[in-house]
């Protein structure tokens, strides 16, 4: 019987692999959306694709979702293409960017929506289900508002309950917080992160912003002009970047003769250290955040080079002379600056 | 001086003061006459041409008017939605779709009327081909029933009830319509549930566009029906014309006017709780 799976181009899926991409390309009349990305999801990730607005992020989570087809490569869920598989019967659910709550119908009735096109489910089972996520979104009591009713944080937990009752394969969540206050969206990301764990549903978090991708994620991936450029957990990526742009996308950089080293790892000293790679500079500005003071130096060579330390009694002056140095293992690796 | 604004609104309020309230005046004046012998009307005041508005013979005529219009709307709605919906979600050149739609437009509603005359009638180009092919051996009655009437109606009114639910439609945030497939609903259930109780309101303002003046129809039922009085229009044409009772044919404008203000409000309210 296997043997005969094989034959017809059926392979076994690993375990843990809910979805792939292979090899996904998607042209667009005159551009190429999406260039040849390949990534896996570990079921019950937290997997962000971050990138620029244009890098082709949300054209890859549309195709996930068959809203759109590549125009080659493959999507796999748990093991098996998806690419005949028209969007309302994959079994992945969106949160969108706008929410897209149906404005026609109370909080329940949106979450409802998706339960009530199954026939699996009898009335009373669906009236369980919505008041079950309603409680893990903590929406209780606002079952009969409509979405203009609601706030901008009440309206993304709708449109979250909305796609997380299905229990999907794989949740998408394109940019979920851009529409929400600066104020509120690190204390939503957080509990964004919470429910993810809670839920155990694997996550596909969109999001140009690198500190919200850094925050939440288990594992991410960087795009650019439709490019994935490199996948890895937030750390590796920040301490080993493949690139300067992903270097540069993910922080400040301060590029001291061909090496990139970060400001929080640059020191201020008197004189150079032997165990240190130091240089000679002069300080130019310097800026008081509170917890930390950004110090805006020139070295002798003529180079600009911030750096980031808490600030301490002695005092730092504009046009003190001073030596800059770093430790050789926070340097990051040395690749060809520019791409 | 005289502001600005009144300037803007004079000839307006002159053209609807003489060929709007004047007329309608004299309208409402002449069904408290009576007959002439040879047309017009005179003294003494009655109101016994109200009375026979709601003769039996006559409600049978507004009942079919009524049939006949609900008819024309519903095929316009059903006929519309979808080429609304497709304008709006999935075609490239929309302005153009659009424009399409106004095109018969540009030629006169008499013109468009004859030429469907020309070929509905028995020797038209329908039936002649049908015979020509042996599928039929004689015509088919096309024409002169109540069946082309409401053809006519639904031909001449349809791009009133395609626009109003494009503009509704266009606005709709196409996510929605993603939305409802990504949780299971297919393309036709995602535009049952989302797409066509979204455009209610231009449904309404599209329906209330083809029904009154379906209901008011006079030149359709007229060349298309056959001459026989088939709808109210005719009526009241006929009202002035061949049977010279002015005051008779003046009540029965002003109750069909008031019959249908009633229903439009009832509408509107519907609409406005809707939204």
């Amino acid at each position: 019987m296997w043997s005969k799976l094989f034959a017809v181009g059926l392979t076994i899926p690993k375990v843990n692999e809910v979805l792939e991409l292979r090899a996904v390309t998607k042209e667009f009349p005159g551009h190429r959306a999406v260039d040849d990305v390949s990534f896996v999801l570990e079921r019950g990730e937290f997997f962000s694709l971050v990138g620029p607005s244009g890098c082709g992020k949300t054209t890859t989570l549309r195709m996930v979702a068959g809203f759109e087809d590549p125009t080659s490569g493959d999507i796999f869920l748990d093991g098996l293409s998806v690419r005949d598989v028209p969007p309302y019967r994959r079994n992945v659910s969106t949160v969108f960017q706008s929410y897209a709550l149906f404005p026609h119908l109370t909080v329940t009735d949106n979450v409802a929506f998706g339960l009530a096109r199954s026939r699996k489910w009898t009335k009373a089972e669906i009236g369980a289900k919505v008041d079950r996520v309603l409680g893990t979104v903590q929406l209780t009591g606002k079952e009969s508002r409509y979405p203009r009713e609601l706030s901008g944080g009440e309206k993304q937990r709708v449109a979250l309950a909305r796609a997380l009752v299905l229990e999907p394969q794989v949740l998408l969540l394109d940019e979920p917080l851009s529409a929400l206050d600066p104020q509120v969206r690190k204390q939503i990301r957080q509990d964004l992160k919470e429910l993810q764990r809670k839920v155990g549903i694997t996550f596909l978090f969109i999001t140009h912003d690198q500190e919200e991708a850094m925050a939440v994620s288990d594992c991410m991936a960087v795009m650019r002009a439709g490019k994935l450029i490199q996948a890895g957990t937030p750390e590796t990526l920040y301490r080993q970047p493949n690139s300067a742009f992903v270097a540069e996308f993910l922080g400040e950089v301060n590029w001291i003769g061909g090496v990139g080293v970060r400001p929080e790892n640059l020191r201020l000293g008197s004189d150079g250290r032997a165990d240190w790679v130091s240089r000679e500079a002069r300080v130019e500005t310097l800026t008081f955040l509170g917890n930390r003071l950004l110090v805006g130096t020139q070295l002798s060579d003529g180079a600009h080079c911030r750096v980031e330390v808490v600030p301490s009694e002695n005092q730092l002056q504009v046009g003190q002379a001073v030596w800059v140095g770093w430790k050789k293992c926070d340097e990051l690796p040395r690749f060809e600056v520019g791409l | 001086m005289i502001s600005l604004s009144r300037w803007f609104r004079a000839p307006a309020e002159l053209v609807m003061l003489l060929l709007f309230y004047l007329p309608l005046a004299m309208v409402f004046g002449y069904s408290f006459l009576t007959r002439g012998a040879y047309g017009g009307a005179s003294r003494p005041v009655t109101v016994e041409a109200y009375g026979r508005v709601f003769d039996l013979l006559y409600l049978r005529i507004v009942f079919r008017s009524i049939s006949i219009a609900t008819a024309s709307t519903a095929i316009c709605l059903v006929a519309a939605f979808p080429l609304a919906f497709y304008i709006a979600r999935f075609a490239r050149a929309k302005t153009l779709l659009i424009n399409l739609v106004t095109l018969p437009f540009w030629t006169s509603f008499l013109i468009r009327t004859y030429a469907w005359m020309f070929l509905l009638r028995d020797t038209g180009l329908i039936n002649v081909v049908l015979q020509r092919i042996g599928l039929i051996s004689k015509p088919l009655p096309l024409l002169f029933n109540d069946g082309a009437v409401i053809l006519g109606l639904v031909y001449g009114y349809l791009p009133f009830m395609v626009l109003p639910i494009y503009a509704t439609l266009e606005k709709l945030d196409p996510a929605l319509l993603d939305a409802a497939e990504d949780l299971g609903a297919t393309p036709w259930v995602a535009a049952w549930k989302v797409a066509v109780p979204l455009a209610k309101p231009g449904i309404i303002a599209g329906s209330i566009l083809v029904f009154i003046p379906c209901l008011g129809a006079y030149l359709t039922p007229d060349l298309m029906g056959g001459g026989k009085t088939v709808m109210l229009g005719n009526l009241v044409q006929n009202q002035f014309t061949a049977a010279r009772d002015w005051p008779f044919g003046a009540a029965i404008s002003l109750v069909f006017m008031g019959a249908v203000f009633v229903v439009m409000r009832l509408l509107r309210n519907y609409a406005e709780d809707s939204l």
